[in-house]
């Protein structure tokens, strides 16, 4: 059969398929032209990859900076330091699409208090979508375990989306590098952007935590959430990621629970008997002075957090909450 | 012949296009799983553990989710900020399973099993950690184990085991119970013993807070080794503490350190007559710090009230060293 064939092989077939295979080399070749990067590949991002986290930060207004709610009750809490601070409206507009960044950091039961509360979540939630008339609130964080797991575990995604929330969980499309003006250590680095590109305002929600590295885990570590990559090489310069992270994101507004605190074993817990009962929460648009305050509730000085005084440094608010004249309230 | 050539033009048209096809697919799956990667589904597999975690699985409870693995290098993917403590310890691994109660999903446990290399640097992260409301459980002494209203705790020679309720719960704590006992059974362990924690056996001496800090007790850098624990001196619960070090000389050369430690930072010389040059008696503001060397051994009392109170303990806590060698 093949002797036949070859017989059988015309001249024009010869020159045809001759051509065609001349063709795809000279095709080939002029890709591999087009492709060619004769400089290789070069380290780091090109600096029209890079992006900024907008400013989510709303206007002062002198007197309502902070507010301080004592109860045992934390959503009762919530609506009332919101209120204090001017109410809901006064940071979402309506129409405005909200991004809220609770601390899920980790995949336990709510009751540890190792993650934010699901029902102060929701409350939040609620108050934007239903009386400041936000279009869409989006409830998302970048966790140290498994994301699934810990927006399960926590009850933080059953609350928020019963609640009417879009849940996001993070993938890698939604990290884009970013370099922080002014600073040392987020450079070239990947952020958790996607859900916060769209976004109008945001607000962070993180519980009182005492942490083995840092000291304590308030309103400005929760934002470590937003850092990708190998994030955990940042713990050797614990207090200059924290207050690099407080000149990154400017929210809006952040809340910081200190109905429960982690006194000991943070930032996991464990054990029931890690948290004290402080009752109280404080709202505030100045995240150092949220946490100078809160530092007080796991009994430690602002002197004991290196990264609050490099923060107001930075611009980033004031450690003297006092100067802010707090609204204080209590809720029996 | 026509027809056979045709027919062959054909398949081989047919294959190409699959084949095409194929690499298209693969480069399709390459690019999307780029960009949508997922540590959880498609991270390092490790290798095999000594002991199947999951088997540990007490009556009515089942899995709640697959067995993690952490090395050294990935053990911040668990517990974030707290990895230090372990690492600084002598981490060797650690494996984590949950398991749901079978009639209610509300009720589960997360067990990690540590492996901390050798029993002094398990009972180190274990007894650093140690939660006010400890109590006994099993045949375990309460040095090397206790359980609170959610958890439960034990050294198991090398091994550092800590379990976690999703709640306060008697039934999920019994439930733990039972994995101990499991975990007890299963994992063997060499016999090596922490001889030191004998200087703390006897009268006053209370054996469930005693407290072993490889690094910087006291906020020293210098004071490693340290095993400490409370002591019923007369009315006065004060902190006795000793470190064992490698000879005579080592010891007075960090009796002398820590010393200068206290007074750079504030405190002052009482000028008490306590061990002769071989004793100090220091002040803060009130609460006294006692410091002896005596053989191989540093010891003292930290931070008390009582100046009468701290050096009775520390002469009991010397004799009870008998200038070890």
């Amino acid at each position: 059969m093949n002797q036949n064939q070859d017989k059988n092989f015309s001249r024009r077939q010869f020159i045809s398929r001759m051509t065609k295979a001349g063709i795809s080399i000279a095709a080939v070749g002029v890709a591999a032209k087009y492709l060619y990067d004769r400089e290789g590949p070069i380290p780091g991002v090109k600096d029209e990859e890079l992006v900024t986290l907008p400013d989510f930060s709303i206007p002062v207004r002198e007197g309502q900076v902070i507010s301080i709610v004592k109860g045992a009750d934390r959503v009762k809490n919530v609506d009332k330091a919101i209120e204090l601070l001017g109410g809901i409206e006064r940071f979402v507009n309506q129409g405005e699409t909200v991004v809220i960044k609770p601390n899920i950091a980790f995949a336990t039961a709510p009751m540890l208090g190792a993650t934010a509360r699901p029902d102060l979540v929701a409350e939040v939630v609620r108050l934007c979508l239903n009386k400041a008339g936000a279009k869409e609130v989006i409830v998302t964080d970048n966790p140290i375990n498994d994301p699934r797991s810990c927006f399960t575990l926590s009850g933080i995604g059953k609350a928020a989306s019963q609640t009417g929330a879009s849940v996001i969980l993070p993938k890698g499309s939604l990290f884009k590098p970013s370099t922080l003006a002014g600073g040392r250590l987020i450079q070239q680095w990947p952020i958790y952007y996607g859900p916060f590109e769209k976004a109008d305002k945001i607000i962070g929600i993180s519980p009182i935590k005492d942490h083995h590295r840092s000291g304590a885990s308030m309103t400005i570590k929760n934002w470590y959430g937003l850092l990708g990559g190998r994030r955990n090489i940042f713990h050797q310069n614990i207090n200059g990621i924290i207050s690099e992270l407080a000149m990154m994101v400017k929210p809006s507004l952040v809340i910081l629970d200190g109905v429960e605190v982690m006194m000991t074993n943070g930032p996991t817990g464990g054990s029931l008997s890690d948290l004290r009962r402080a009752n109280t929460l404080i709202a505030s648009t100045d995240m150092v002075a949220a946490d100078s305050y809160g530092c007080g509730l796991l009994d430690l000085k602002v002197s004991d957090l290196p990264y609050l005084s490099m923060a107001e440094k930075a611009g980033a608010g004031t450690t003297d909450y006092q100067s802010l004249k707090p609204l204080m309230a209590s809720i029996s | 012949m026509k027809i056979v050539e045709q027919k062959s033009r054909r398949a081989e048209t047919v294959i190409g296009i699959c084949l095409l096809a194929v690499l298209v697919f693969i480069a399709t799956a390459v690019v999307s799983r780029q960009f949508d990667y997922d540590m959880s589904r498609y991270g390092i597999v490790q290798p095999k553990a000594e002991f199947e975690l999951r088997s540990a699985a007490p009556t009515g409870f089942e899995t709640l989710s697959t067995t993690e693995s952490y090395s050294p290098g990935t053990l911040y993917e668990k517990i974030n900020g707290k990895a230090p403590l372990y690492l600084d310890s002598g981490f060797g691994s650690l494996q984590t399973q949950r398991f749901m109660n079978s009639s209610d999903e509300t009720l589960w446990m997360e067990v990690y099993l540590f492996d901390m290399g050798e029993i002094k640097n398990a009972f180190s992260v274990f007894s650093v950690q140690r939660r006010e409301d400890a109590q006994p459980f099993g045949s375990v002494p309460i040095t090397f184990g206790y359980k609170t209203s959610n958890g439960l705790y034990f050294v198991h020679g090398k091994y550092n085991v800590e379990m976690v309720g999703s709640q306060a719960s008697e039934s999920l704590v019994a439930g733990m119970e039972a994995v101990a006992a499991t975990l007890q059974n299963g994992l063997s362990i060499s016999d090596e013993q922490i001889s030191e924690l004998g200087i703390f056996e006897g009268a006053g001496f209370a054996n469930g807070s005693i407290k072993f800090e490889l690094n910087s007790a006291f906020g020293y850098e210098g004071l490693n080794n340290t095993f400490s624990t409370k002591y019923q001196s007369g009315e006065e619960n004060v902190t006795v503490f000793f470190s064992k070090r490698r000879d005579e000389q080592q010891a007075e050369k960090l009796f002398n350190s820590y010393y200068d430690f206290l007074i750079t930072n504030g405190f002052k010389d009482v000028g008490a007559d306590f061990c002769g040059a071989n004793g100090k008696v220091v002040d803060y503001y009130g609460f006294k710090e006692v410091i002896f060397h005596d053989g191989v051994y540093v010891g003292g009392v930290h931070e008390a009230e009582n100046q009468q109170a701290a050096i009775q303990a520390a002469l009991v806590l010397k004799e009870k060293i008998g200038g070890g060698k």
